[in-house]
């Protein structure tokens, strides 16, 4: 270890289990780190990203398959408690595979239990480094650690590794009634009615492709980065928790009350539903984009959510499939299917769950089968072509296809070699490079797809992807989109009129901005300073409270709620706001502020990681057609609204299709970003000064070493 | 004048790729997927109401492929209609749906009936 930040300051009054556990894979040992040491930082993204900076012996890797690569999964004071939908995320950090045109540092998250179990058995994170020997299974039970010979379980799909490691965990055989386990300190055996939480790679993380993910139960799992594949490399399998301990919280009272006011203020009512409700917090929402294939299900949700998204069914397959991975195949099932709602609703579910059990983020799978399928019917790919594959691609929406095709992946059979290094490289090497840059492959930002919010309209969204190192996939602007936009293609008036809105979430965002001008996404104003600093409270917001103190995407941040009186949202509220939860927990004390201004401290440390990556502002550039082409679904779509303000200073939702961003604006808009931010805006890259200004005065030097920081006059 | 069995098979055809109609679906808070459509069958069922997503059409793009790609100017001349009528856009989709279903209904029995007269 070299560098190590020290915190003589930091204290813990609640919310930590108090120690991180090392996972020294090279030479199947581990070591207990004090957490206090890394406290200050939070939790998730911000504690995981100052443990890679400390543990990484060398940041300029950039392929996060090596035995130098450091992989830390982090917890939350909040994880494992009943703060509203902020008890179950589970934050991943360290350098991954798969990104464009290097493997950042970067980070991912997923829900359930986790990182909760990780808690009670007394570990606020766990630091993986190195390469095991052979492939290994990690088992935690409170304080006992033990590598287990993975060998048995390489190959098997993520439901079987859990289940086979649950099966050797049950020591009594009970079938998870009452469960013996090591107790913690100086008390024996302890028992526990919980199951251990397993996290864990399937065949695609094993065969290192980049769409290999890390999968909790049946449905979390932590996709963007290519986590999977780097597990993979490091031979490790799986790494369970099971713990009898709890969680101290510094004021229960003032948890509990907190929580209640958020019932009363946010909460819906299940009898009567507001099915026109603007809001995050109190949204009713089930997060399966696919007509169910049976009515008999149970709501299943992340520990300690308000609300549960996902849901298990009667039928035998689909339990906890969520999101995307529910749309991808959809229209293609639905094709094959001939139209029937109900196949296509069998087969789109079943292929979700294949996914999770062959570890396959499917995101890639959004715009890049659609381009397969352009490249077959144009006969560059198929049997015997310039692109050749055993693939039916005449099959397309089948279940038989669709698993051939998640198997490819997984398994870096047929295209799926090629795949498996990313969309990106496969269209460099199979001659169609121009595909990347005129939007046939809709992959806008750092070789990752596009979320379903284009980038050209959704400016934030843009800019908060591309400033940092992947699809942000954080929302808290984006139902300014959706909202407006349902209301008005139903015929209604917008729940919440544009100039309301505006300020409402512009209070939210003071001090960054001064008034609701940040909020315009007209053309004449995407550029703007106003932008700008929306932009950097986004980032910081999300870096911090999101991933770090780890409030759940779907539910904060809550701008604007017409449950509540006034239609205030939840967000940096006095009584409710994200901070009352964690002061509650821990006991700190901090500001609403104060955690932004911790997101930006944690950026700065990112961002000298990426320039010691070999980040350089001239790599930070969207995909030629997000410049050069205009919208295309103006072709299709017809209508994408924003909030805009006209010449007269009236506000309304107004139409942003039909436009492109432009290169010297945004090259400008960057320029203006990285002063703000306290970087060099020649380069990107932090300085000392603002290094310095937040107690990072050893991360300037590292990157003066590395001939990395721009020295200030 | 109602298709022959011949005229109702074309018109059920599926086109050639690049021909294919952009549409779309938009799945709060995932976002908007882009799809394509190579036939008046994969037209109707992507209009289809559903309660988990919102189609992304527009209308008179729709028209427009039937009559030059699919080759039907009586259906794009109602889709037409319902485009410049009155009514909110989930409105015409519905309506759009409805009479595109009619008319493929109509087809399909016409093309799985007896030989031509």
């Amino acid at each position: 270890m070299k560098d190590a930040i020290e915190y003589p300051n930091a204290h813990i009054k609640g919310g930590y289990a108090g120690k991180i556990l090392h996972l020294k894979l090279s030479t199947l040992s581990h070591e207990t780190i004090p957490t206090e040491r890394y406290a200050q930082w939070g939790g998730g993204n911000g504690l995981g990203t100052a443990i890679f900076w400390d543990y990484c012996e060398d940041k300029t890797i950039t392929d996060g398959r090596c035995e130098e690569n450091v992989v830390v999964l982090a917890t939350s004071p909040l994880c494992g408690t009943n703060a509203p939908a902020a008890g179950g995320r589970c934050e991943v950090v360290g350098v991954g595979y798969g990104q464009i045109p290097i493997g950042w540092f970067t980070r991912s998250n997923f829900g359930g239990r986790y990182s909760s179990m990780m808690k009670y058995a007394g570990w606020d994170a766990v630091v993986i480094s190195g390469k095991a020997p052979h492939p290994v299974w990690v088992e935690v039970t409170n304080d006992t650690v033990v590598f287990h010979d993975a060998r048995g379980l390489w190959g098997k799909g993520t439901k079987e590794t859990q289940l086979s490691i649950l099966a050797r965990l049950d020591k009594d055989g009970n079938g998870w009634g009452w469960q013996p386990l090591p107790g913690k300190k100086d008390v024996g055996v302890e028992y526990s009615t919980q199951r251990p939480a397993v996290c864990c790679i399937g065949p695609a993380g094993e065969n290192q492709s980049m769409f290999g993910c890390l999968v909790h139960d049946l449905g979390n799992g932590a996709g963007q980065g290519g986590f999977g594949a780097v597990w993979g490399y490091k031979n490790l399998k799986a790494i369970s928790f099971f713990g009898s301990g709890g969680i101290k919280v510094a004021d229960p009272m003032a948890l509990v009350e907190a929580r209640f006011q958020v019932k009363e203020r946010y909460a819906a009512d299940v009898e009567k539903p507001d099915i026109y409700q603007w809001g995050m917090l109190g949204r009713v929402f089930t997060s399966t984009f696919v007509g169910l294939p049976s009515d008999n299900r149970r709501m299943q949700a992340c520990m300690g959510c308000v609300m549960g998204c996902r849901s298990r069914y009667d039928i035998g397959y689909g339990n906890e499939v969520s999101c995307q991975e529910t749309s991808w195949y959809g229209h293609y099932a639905a094709k094959y299917a001939g139209g029937d709602p109900k196949t296509m609703a069998e087969v789109t579910m079943q292929i979700a769950e294949y996914c999770n059990d062959l570890g396959i983020n499917s995101y890639p799978f959004e715009h890049g089968l659609d381009w397969l399928e352009r490249l077959w019917h144009e006969g560059w790919l198929g049997k015997g072509k310039k692109v050749h594959t055993d693939l039916d691609f005449g099959q397309i929406g089948s279940l038989a296809f669709g698993k051939a095709l998640l198997e490819a992946v997984a398994y870096r059979k047929d295209i799926g070699e090629d795949l498996a290094e990313g969309f990106i490289r496969a269209a460099v090497k199979w001659g169609r490079e121009e595909d990347t840059k005129n939007g046939n492959l809709l992959f806008p930002y750092w070789g990752m797809p596009e979320h379903g919010y284009d980038p050209r309209a959704e400016v934030e969204w843009g800019f908060g992807s591309i400033m940092t190192d992947r699809d942000i996939n954080s929302h808290e602007f984006n139902p300014l989109f959706w909202k407006p936009t349902i209301d008005i293609a139903y015929g209604r008036n917008p729940r919440i009129e544009a100039e309301e809105v505006v300020k409402l979430v512009a209070e939210k965002l003071e001090p960054y901005v001064d008034g609701p001008k940040c909020l315009d996404y007209s053309d004449e104003n995407i550029y703007s300073d106003a932008v700008m600093n929306l932009t950097r409270w986004f980032i910081h917001y999300s870096r911090f409270w999101k991933n770090s103190a780890l409030f759940c995407d779907l539910r904060w941040a809550d701008l604007f709620d017409t449950n509540a009186p006034g239609n205030v949202g939840a967000t940096a509220d006095p009584t409710v706001g994200e901070q009352v939860f964690w002061n509650a927990v821990t006991g700190e004390g901090i500001s609403f502020l104060d955690g932004l201004a911790r997101g930006h401290r944690i950026f700065l440390l990112q961002n000298a990681i990426w320039a010691l990556q070999g980040c350089h502002r001239d790599m930070v550039k969207f995909a030629n057609y997000i410049y050069e082409k205009k919208m295309e679904e103006a072709e299709f779509f017809p209508f994408y609204f924003w909030p805009c303000r006209d010449e007269h200073g009236n506000w309304s939702y107004q139409d942003v299709l039909h436009r492109h961003l432009d290169r010297d604006k945004f090259e400008e808009w960057k320029s203006r970003f990285y002063a703000a931010e306290g970087m060099d805006p020649t380069t990107g890259w932090p300085t000392r000064k603002a290094l310095e200004a937040v107690g990072l005065g050893h991360v300037a030097d590292e990157l003066h070493r590395h001939g990395k920081l721009q020295e200030e006059a | 004048m109602a298709p022959t069995r011949d005229e109702a098979k074309h018109l059920l055809r599926e086109l050639p790729y690049e021909a294919w109609l952009k549409v779309g679906y938009m799945f709060p808070p995932k976002g908007i997927s882009r799809r394509k459509a190579g036939s008046l069958r994969e037209l109707m069922w992507t209009l289809q109401p559903s309660a988990k997503s919102l189609p992304t059409v527009r209308l008179e793009v729709v028209a427009r492929w039937l009559r030059e790609k699919v080759g039907d100017a009586e259906l794009a001349m109602r889709i037409e209609a319902i485009h410049t009528g009155e009514g909110s856009y989930a409105e015409k989709c519905y309506l759009a749906y409805q009479a595109i279903k009619a008319r493929h209904d109509e087809l399909a029995a016409l093309a799985q009936g007896g030989d031509d007269a």
